[in-house]
């Protein structure tokens, strides 16, 4: 990972000190829990290792619960946010809210009617970093949630680990789920998906930076009576190249082998989602003056493909459209193709006051102050909906 | 974006002093009703009426309209070694009067209340309240509602101490009989300690409401006492002149005894929350806070059932727009998508056609 602790990286954009939210990333066509080439504190949610190059931070991302089934989209965002502070030669860390998108997906596979299953809720985690000829770091997170009183009753068990390293142009890590179960005990639907492991590792060469992904998930599931097992892998390997061409501009490259795949092995028609793309991002961002950054980026996958089986085997309609979602697939029963669409434009901005900085996407408002995810983005920069992610990021 | 902005450069430089707001609270995740047990704001003095000695000659509106937010606000001066000041239409810790199916109860109105205090070594503080209000017209019968209280509050170098007392809240009449009666008191008692940049708190607060005859000889409609004990600390970190970092962590004991639906609920949390507040330019102050109950969230009903209290992770975020000794202070963030209702006021979405809300101008002469 380039530009580790080198204070230059929080000069080398006019008033930019501070970056740290998903807005940015997002609106540079990067994964919201953090970038694999590119400086962003975020990159702390995939590797704790970053803990320590981001101390002495606060930062919130507006928002509420998520959209239907608890997913955090562009527009309708969670609400988390925290604090890393350093004393001493070690940096520590408490953040509040970071529910795991995928572990929502994951579940509501199981549920039969969507919100069903219980998922991820108040979430905390605690991190610790330092350097000791090696930036290290380690965070644990913990989400108990239960609930004995309403018609369903409902548990769900989180815990789980990241622990990282990095050192000069190179970094790794790898994340644990040590346990990952949620039950609802009335309708007899049951998740246990403990062991989940999310590692990688990159290496930067110049402005070039190298890396690779790889997450996977295998969990046991009852539904309706049916106890089915499933499993889901996810990979990344790709190259990234992050040009400076002024001291207040940017211009960034990516190119990514991206792949997922789920399996679902019931007993009578096996659901199983599978793609595969190559996308080609290209991206810029720029201070247009001291108070007001903007940022924007196009992605486009260069050659794709996707095969859906018997989505409909899936418990209801709601997940079987987003578990169709996620594999860029089209919302029926068994797909094989290319990928559609998948041209994407986004556009962010921060505002810039010193060491206090609002980011946030734009052009997200849709056309009639109501963003839902079709109208979303409409091409208009609408004032009455100027930013969504919004998000503020405070360097103390 | 400068849309909003068109503020000249002459302006004075913000004082982070001045500060007397319920959005201001929200956005620093305190709660809107009493302040802070360890932010300095005059909210504060709802809780211990001496800091009307800390900030004194200003004025302060709340904006809002009868069928919305509650419209509210007051003035506060000096007058010598004391310190005064009338607040108009507060409804803290004001009883709902309609619970027990009390349809048509007179709510508490046009609320008065009077704030006096002095510094003669030890900061002393007391405020009365009263609102009485009535109504012939709606209905053939009579519907009254009365309330008074009183608050007393002392600091004393690193010690604060405060009660609050509300002995009379009681609405007659409703739209069926004019025999309903529903009647409600409520207290509180509390201490802080200051160390170092730490304040220690605790606070023990009982509320209690009875409703009978909703209908003519009807009985006892609803009989609920709730008590909460508060106990916890709070830390402020002055990063600059201008700018602040508050950290907060509380243990919250609940007990909610309703005797003729029969429930019993506890409830023990610990609430984190960590803000900021900072000034971003001479004409505007930014603030934000994250608060989520962690490691500790279990509610129990009577039957003993537990239950975890669900999305308690909530961002908050407010501004002031500074113009001299004149002050605009609001939320931001909770525009929703232009129709502001629970489920989409926080959406992430910094809006402009609805870029403040609780707004609330304050002006210090």
């Amino acid at each position: 990972m380039k530009k580790l602790v080198i204070a230059a990286a929080f000069l080398g954009l006019s008033t930019q000190v501070a970056h740290a939210t998903k807005a940015r990333l997002i609106a540079l066509g990067q994964d919201k829990d953090g970038s694999l080439f590119l400086d962003d504190n975020r990159n702390a949610f995939r590797n704790a290792s970053f803990v320590s190059n981001y101390s002495n931070m606060a930062f919130f991302d507006y928002g509420a619960t998520g959209n239907a089934i608890g997913l955090d989209t562009d527009t309708a965002q969670k609400a988390e946010g925290g604090v890393f502070v350093k004393h001493g030669a070690l940096t520590y860390g408490v953040y509040l809210g970071n529910e795991n998108d995928t572990g929502v997906l994951l579940k509501s596979l199981v549920a039969t009617t969507a919100g069903s299953m219980p998922q991820s809720d108040n979430v905390l985690e605690l991190s610790v970093a330092g350097s000791a000829g090696i930036n290290w770091g380690v965070t644990l997170g913990w989400a108990p949630t239960k609930d004995e009183q309403g018609a369903a009753e409902k548990e769900n068990k989180s815990l789980y680990t990241r622990i990282g390293v990095n050192k000069n142009n190179w970094e790794a890590y790898a994340n644990v789920s040590i346990q990952g179960e949620s039950d609802n005990k009335i309708t007899s639907e049951k998740y246990d998906g403990g062991g989940a492991y999310d590692v990688g590792g990159s290496y930067q060469m110049g402005d070039m930076t190298a890396y690779a992904r790889y997450k996977t998930v295998e969990w046991d599931q009852i539904a309706s009576g049916v106890k089915t097992k499933g499993d889901y892998k996810e990979m990344k390997l790709g190259v990234g190249h992050d040009h400076e061409v002024s001291a207040t501009s940017k211009i960034i490259y990516e190119v990514v082998y991206d792949s997922a795949e789920a399996n679902l092995k019931y007993a009578t028609n096996p659901t199983k989602g599978k793609y595969w793309q190559i996308p080609l991002i290209v991206g810029f961002e720029s201070s247009a003056n001291s108070w007001l950054t903007l940022r924007g980026s196009i992605s486009q996958s260069l050659i794709g493909n996707v095969d859906t089986k018997n989505i409909g085997s899936i418990a209801n309609a709601t997940n079987q459209a987003v578990i169709a979602a996620r594999f860029n697939a089209p919302a029926q029963n068994n797909y094989k193709g290319s990928l559609k669409n998948t041209t994407n434009v986004n556009a962010g901005a921060s505002l810039n006051f010193g060491n206090l900085t609002i980011d946030g996407l734009i052009g997200t408002g849709g056309t009639a102050g109501t963003a839902t995810t079709s109208t979303a983005e409409a091409g208009t920069l609408s004032l009455d909906r100027l930013m969504t992610r919004a998000a503020v990021t405070y360097k103390f | 974006m400068k849309k909003h902005i068109a503020i000249a450069a002459g302006l004075a430089v913000l004082s982070t002093s001045a500060f007397a707001t319920k959005s201001r609270m929200e956005a620093l995740g305190q709660g809107d009703s009493k302040g802070s047990y360890f932010i300095q704001d005059s909210r504060n003095i709802f809780r211990n009426a001496a800091a009307v000695n800390d900030m004194t000659n200003y004025v302060v509106t709340e904006w809002g309209s009868t069928a919305g937010r509650n419209p509210e606000g007051g003035f506060f001066r000096s007058a010598g070694q004391f310190n005064y000041g009338v607040y108009l239409n507060s409804d803290v810790s004001a009883a709902t009067h309609t619970n027990g199916t009390n349809t048509g109860a007179l709510s508490e109105d046009d609320r008065i209340t009077a704030f006096i205090g002095g510094d003669m070594g030890v900061k002393w503080g007391a405020s009365l309240f009263r609102a009485s209000s009535e109504d012939e017209q709606t209905v053939a019968h009579k519907k009254e509602h009365d309330s008074m209280g009183v608050g007393l509050g002392v600091m004393s170098g690193p010690l604060e101490g405060f009660v609050n007392f509300t002995f009379k809240d009681e609405a007659k009449g409703n739209t069926a009989t004019a025999g309903s009666k529903s009647d409600a008191d409520a207290m509180e008692v509390g201490l802080t300690y200051q160390w170092m940049s730490y304040k220690f708190y605790a606070d023990y607060s009982k509320n209690t409401q009875k409703v009978t005859n909703v209908t003519a000889n009807a009985g006892t409609a609803f009989d609920q006492d709730v008590a909460v004990i508060t106990v916890g600390v709070g830390h402020t970190q002055e990063v600059s002149a201008s700018s602040r970092l508050f950290t907060n962590i509380e243990y919250l004991n609940t007990k909610s005894e309703e005797k003729i639906a029969l429930t019993d609920d506890k409830a023990s949390k610990l609430p984190l929350t960590v803000g900021f507040e900072a000034d971003a330019t001479s004409w505007l102050a930014l603030r934000g806070s994250v608060s989520q109950v962690v490691l500790l969230n279990t509610e129990k009903n009577k039957a003993g059932k537990k239950k975890s209290e669900a999305n308690t992770t909530n961002v908050n975020a407010g501004a002031t727009l500074n113009f001299g000794k004149l002050k605009v202070d609001g939320m931001i963030g909770t525009g929703g998508n232009g129709t502001e209702t629970a489920t989409n006021a926080e959406t992430g979405s910094l809006s402009l056609d609805r870029l403040m809300t609780r707004v609330a101008v304050h002006y210090w002469f």
